[in-house]
């Protein structure tokens, strides 16, 4: 690794970050009704869904039995109690700790 | 007028800082774990704080790192680096009315986006709070990752064998935010529960088909834009 190589790699995450969030920033929107509709409300739900599909792959791929039953606490606990996010984010990383330390694959 | 405009603004702030800060603390571990690696690879902290600052991309900069070391080209870092991070052009298309109107500042804060910056926000929150959220958690991927820099000979190796998974707090955070989202959301689908499920269980469905055919990097775009299609089809 040389000093150029470093320097690649931060020119390559800055133009990523110019082509992915500064660009579309400035893109001028003209929006229908519908469509402002599909941005403001399907889109951004969308999004969630998507980031829950791949965490939970991420997750469950590395370490199977700790990860599902850390997220069915944290599912359980998001959906159906009023523990918020500190209390829920305890609960599920200690759960998990102690399943990967008792059970290492 | 002006005091109570000032008054507002903090509180809007203090508001966002205290939303925020628990998130800032649970990505920590992931970049403190992003430092030592990258010290393992022979990053100067100088260098890893101007990644982390100009390139500020967790998932980003985790795949860089080792193609660096493998001595890949420019070409190919950055469409790894696009491919991954491609979920923000939506995420940005999605904030533009949260974003100030003057070019630098707008700039600034689009680049400051992050998925639990994202995950944190409202609507309609106000531009002091989406600007102290972003900042809350950008700095503290910044600081942790340059501390991991400067401790990666402190830390045991032990702390980084196969079966510790430093980055599980900053999965879980995000997952939770991602889950309140979805709950405050749901409500939003006019359709009856059944077509609701129905709707949500085919989209995860096609999220796993996609993430299993197209792989973590490229299957964003194309299930993102499925499960906005199926959502809007449900009334979101």
């Amino acid at each position: 690794m040389t000093l150029t190589n470093h320097a690649l790699v931060i020119i390559a995450l800055v133009a990523t970050s110019l082509v992915v969030r500064i660009v579309p920033a400035f893109i001028r929107l003209q929006l229908t009704p519908t469509a402002k509709s599909i941005t403001e409300r399907a889109l951004p739900m969308a999004v969630f869904v998507n980031f829950t599909v791949y965490l939970m792959w991420i997750e469950i791929s590395a370490m199977a039995a700790a990860a599902i039953v850390s997220i069915l606490i944290a599912a359980i606990a998001t959906f159906f109690t009023r523990a918020g996010l500190m209390i829920t984010t305890c609960a599920s990383t200690i759960v998990y700790a102690v399943m990967t330390t008792a059970w290492p694959t | 007028m002006t005091a109570q405009v000032q008054t507002q603004s903090t509180s809007y702030r203090w508001t966002a800082f205290r939303r925020a800060f628990p998130t800032g603390l649970a990505v920590a571990p992931t970049g403190m774990l992003f430092g030592v690696l990258a010290a393992q690879a022979n990053w100067s902290p100088f260098e890893v704080l101007l990644l982390s600052a100009l390139g500020y991309s967790g998932s980003g900069q985790f795949a860089l790192l080792p193609l660096a070391e493998q001595g890949m080209g420019f070409l190919t870092m950055l469409v790894v680096a696009i491919s991954i991070n491609s979920r923000y052009v939506p995420i940005v298309i999605t904030t533009l009315n949260r974003l100030p109107r003057k070019p630098l500042p707008r700039a600034l804060m689009a680049h400051l986006v992050g998925d639990e910056a994202y995950a944190l926000e409202h609507q309609r929150d106000h531009l002091t709070a989406v600007i102290t959220t972003r900042l809350t958690i950008y700095v503290a991927w910044v600081a942790s990752t340059f501390a991991g820099v400067l401790m990666a000979g402190l830390i045991p190796s032990s702390w980084l064998g196969e079966n510790v998974n430093l980055g599980f707090p900053a999965s879980i955070v995000l997952l939770i935010l991602s889950f309140e989202q979805l709950k405050s959301r749901v409500s939003q689908i006019s359709a009856p529960w059944e077509r609701r499920l129905l709707e949500l269980a085919l989209c995860v469905a096609v999220a796993l088909i996609l993430l299993a055919l197209l792989g973590k990097a490229w299957f964003w775009l194309p299930s993102i834009a499925f499960s906005t299609w199926r959502l809007w089809k449900a009334g979101v």
